[in-house]
């Protein structure tokens, strides 16, 4: 039988077709971008997968940030809702699919912080072993993506090269969603100092950073 | 060398890092905001700031996700419409209430004003209605029958309404409103999907307030359908859809 393009697009979106040649199997091993575009036609199992890759990620980020194991779990659930309803606008030519989940998980922690009249817990001193939840997902584990840990150890590594100072600047902005004068306030510094501390931290960061390329960046 | 981008001098160099990290108070950022609208070069320095800024977030240290995230969000994804490209209507798994109280409201409500206004209208076809409305009751009353809301997608993005299939007795019910009326010669036809095999199951009449409704009983069991979908052809003759979709539903 002769298939329109209409015709076929209906079976995309259905998944049916799909459905019936593709296996799971080939579809776990399929690139983010191709599981992003899945998600874009409705696919709930591509959505898994990214799920699969990414949660570890974004938990650690929202806890990290908000110093709260059940914000941090809302605001993970609230990044991948997003995904699933705005997946259309990732766009590959702009960076890595990890980058811009990222990307939304940080603005909406952001957003909360800021909400927040207090101030962000430093994640670092909550004890893991008190967390409300025993039921770990073993699959967030086993099958994050290979880039994650690998961005995780280069990143960590060069903030580890940073003066303590510089690297707590940096901190206090990304992770506490801090302004200059705010972290001049919690360090109890000039503004001016904080603004010139900042500027050579990002400058060296991005130096540390920018000696080992990393494809799945979408640098350049 | 001759400078072609706007002169160093005037760029706010000190402010592009911690806007990239978005650490800005608001009156650098009106500055920078600013000063970025005329300087294609800070633009630049931003954009590569921003990719380092954006390296952060996995730097946190690595959590156990609890797997009751998982449950809870699949929950809630599916009773979401995807909001790109296309809309699934995705099926809920068990009736609720407050969902057939308003859908028998949609229903009757505009059934009372066409027959009020078509008083014409003839004998068999009130007898068609009324057994529309008694299968919608009947199905509600059972509370087994399977709800199916609809979102309309492109031109027809504001149209939503649902399916009712009653697997007993083998009979399904689509109501939609807010569906802009087809062109003259153009038809909503209503596929039932089968693998890749597309059957028309009957022409979705739309009256002059966007309302549309269609009681299918098929010959063959629902049950063997994986989906239900809805395209605007260019006529109601068609044995392949070849037109614009207006929704898809799975069944499954
Ligand atoms: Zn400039």
């Amino acid at each position: 039988m002769h298939l329109s393009q209409p015709y076929r697009r209906i079976l995309q979106w259905s998944g049916l077709a799909r459905r019936a040649r593709e296996t799971t199997t080939e579809l776990e091993r399929a690139s983010d971008e191709l599981l992003v575009q899945r998600v874009v036609e409705g696919d709930i199992r591509a959505f898994e997968l990214l799920y699969d890759r990414y949660a570890r990620p974004v938990f650690s980020l929202a806890f990290r940030m908000l110093g709260d194991p059940g914000e941090a779990e809302e605001l993970l659930q609230e990044t991948f809702v997003r995904l699933w309803q705005q997946a259309a606008r990732y766009d590959a030519h702009r960076g890595s699919f990890g980058s811009w989940l990222m990307s939304i998980a940080h603005n909406l922690a952001v957003d909360a912080l800021r909400q927040r009249s207090r101030r962000p817990q430093r994640a670092d001193f909550v004890d893991l072993a008190t967390f409300p939840f025993h039921d770990i997902d073993e699959r967030a584990t086993a099958l994050e993506a290979a880039e994650v840990s690998e961005l995780r150890d280069r990143v960590r590594r060069a903030l580890a090269q940073l003066p303590e100072p510089q690297r707590q600047v940096i901190e206090l902005a990304y992770f506490g969603g801090l302004t200059h004068s705010e972290i001049a306030t919690v360090l109890g510094e000039p503004i001016g100092t904080i603004k010139t501390r900042l500027r050579l931290a990002m400058q060296k960061l991005q130096v540390l950073l920018r000696d080992h390329p990393n494809g799945a960046l979408g640098d350049g | 060398m001759v400078e072609v981008d706007a002169p160093r001098t005037g760029c706010p160099e000190d402010l592009i890092g911690a806007y990239a990290l978005g650490a800005l108070d608001p009156e650098d950022l009106e500055v920078i905001e600013r000063h970025l609208a005329l300087c294609e070069r800070c633009r630049q320095a931003i954009a590569d700031a921003r990719r380092t800024a954006q390296l952060l977030a996995f730097s946190a240290p690595p959590q156990p996700v609890p797997a009751h995230a998982r449950r809870q969000l699949l929950a809630r994804i599916r009773a979401y419409p995807i909001t790109a490209g296309v809309r699934f209507w995705l099926r809920r798994p068990a009736w609720t209430l407050a969902v057939a109280a308003s859908l028998l409201t949609l229903l009757f409500g505009w059934q009372v004003i066409q027959q009020r206004q078509e008083a014409h209208r003839q004998a068999h076809q009130a007898v068609e209605a009324d057994a529309q409305r008694r299968a919608v009751v009947q199905l509600i009353a059972q509370r087994d029958g399977l709800l199916i809301r609809l979102q309309g997608t492109g031109t027809a993005r504001d149209a939503h309404g649902a399916i009712i299939l009653d697997p007993s007795s083998n009979t399904a019910l689509i109501a939609v409103e807010g569906l802009p009326r087809p062109a003259t010669g153009q038809a909503y036809v209503v596929w039932l999907v089968r693998g890749d095999q597309f059957h028309q199951a009957g022409i979705l009449p739309v009256d002059e307030r966007g309302h549309a409704e269609l009681f299918l009983s098929p010959r063959e069991s629902l049950r063997t359908f994986d989906a239900m979908a809805i395209t605007l052809e260019n006529g109601p003759q068609v044995s392949a859809p070849n037109g614009q979709p207006v929704a898809l539903a799975t069944l499954d």
